[in-house]
């Protein structure tokens, strides 16, 4: 993985250690928002990985029924020809 | 600071600053109060997340003596219980955890109240919409009233304000005081600061009790009640201006208006009853026929069911 992805990844990985378990889950999907948004950046790399984030978060909202949503079944962006395999 | 990060608090700033002068310049409010009033337009923004998380809230409350009797039912048998939990719970469609959204939408406002008090809205209480070179611990109250021709610069700044005083200017006065808190724009020290926490961690413990949701256990409670006194060790660190606490308590009395306004108008939650022969199949069932009053789960909408196709 690129050192670029890492260090974007690290404050979400913070986040999960830290802050996270001191709070009720508050995510209705699975794999929650901060694991969806750092596998996105993993995978993704780190642009479309933010806007596919943010757009899980936006979706993350009362009125969405949540459930089994992981990031290969985004549809925000073409899957890449030739995947580099990190 | 990155430009990712200050870019959209900037563009929020952009969009605040004008409401504030409105209240101040055309309503003739204190900036205090301006800052109140726009804070319960803020939330009443977004009062249609926090009606639609009560909602929810409330299906999942509705059945909680199922999900005990399903509890003590299978109570030896971990799987089967995660089983029919979840089972229950499509059956009411609930999902039993809250949303990350109403969480996060906060976070943005609280950093550009922040900065705005530090920035843009100091410049224009003070200086007239033109930065005066202020320290973030220096408050408009400290500066020559008008403060044309007055620039800050910490060497001189005591013969600056002096040199004012004797050409006949007051010193502060713009307006920047709000009852009690001598400078919205400036660090609260003090007794001042300690009033403010302990209204702060008071308000926040409030409003997250009545917002707890149904899932949370024990330890998680309690680590809700401490989270406001944990962050108070944080808070303090990065000094901010007395007008965050205006923010701040403000949307937690009105979290606390709100819950309390929701519950009078939707009732308070009725317990579906637990048939006490069987809970499984035939119960749900019942308590869906008996279900049909105004009480929760809160039937499902057309509108939801079309989206439903575009999301899961």
């Amino acid at each position: 993985m690129s050192v670029l992805r890492t260090v974007v990844i690290s404050p979400i990985r913070l986040y999960q250690r830290v802050i996270s378990p001191a709070l009720p889950r508050s995510c209705k999907y699975e794999p929650t928002c901060s694991h969806y948004a750092a596998e996105a950046i993993r995978t993704e790399g780190v642009l479309r990985g933010l806007v596919l984030g943010a757009w899980r978060i936006l979706r993350c909202n009362p009125w969405s029924h949540g459930g089994y949503d992981p990031v290969s079944a985004q549809r925000l962006f073409r899957p890449r020809r030739s995947s580099p395999s990190s | 600071m990155p430009v990712a990060i200050i870019a959209p608090i900037q563009w929020l700033i952009n969009l605040f600053l004008p409401i504030l002068e409105f209240f101040h310049d055309q309503i003739g409010i204190g900036w205090g109060l301006s800052i109140i009033l726009l804070t319960i337009l803020l939330r009443l923004c977004v009062l249609p997340l926090g009606v639609k998380s009560f909602k929810s809230m409330r299906g999942l409350q509705a059945i909680t003596p199922q999900m005990k009797a399903l509890q003590t039912k299978y109570k030896d048998d971990k799987a089967r219980l995660q089983q029919e939990t979840m089972k229950l719970y499509s059956e009411h469609k609930v999902n039993p955890f809250g949303s990350c959204l109403p969480l996060l939408v906060q976070i943005p406002f609280l950093i550009s109240f922040y900065y705005m008090l530090r920035t843009d809205l100091k410049f224009e209480i003070c200086g007239g919409g033109r930065s005066l070179g202020l320290p973030h611990d220096v408050g408009c109250s400290e500066v020559p009233n008008p403060s044309t021709g007055f620039h800050y610069d910490s060497s001189t700044f005591d013969t600056d304000v002096a040199r004012f005083k004797e050409m006949g200017r007051s010193i502060g006065g713009f307006g920047e005081s709000f009852i009690g808190i001598h400078d919205i724009t400036a660090v609260a020290t003090g007794s001042l600061l300690v009033l403010l926490l302990v209204l702060y961690v008071g308000s926040q413990m409030a409003s997250s009790i009545v917002n707890m949701p149904p899932t949370a256990d024990k330890n998680q409670k309690r680590l809700m009640l401490a989270l406001p006194l944990i962050f108070v060790f944080f808070l303090i660190p990065i000094k901010p201006p007395s007008g965050l606490f205006l923010y701040w308590i403000t949307t937690n009395v009105f979290t606390l208006v709100q819950q309390w306004g929701l519950i009078q108008v939707f009732g308070h939650v009725k317990h579906e009853p637990v048939p006490e022969d069987d809970v499984d199949a035939g119960g749900a069932v019942a308590v869906k026929a008996a279900g049909g009053g105004p009480a929760p789960p809160p039937p499902p909408r057309k509108r939801k069911k079309k989206k439903s196709g575009r999301r899961r």
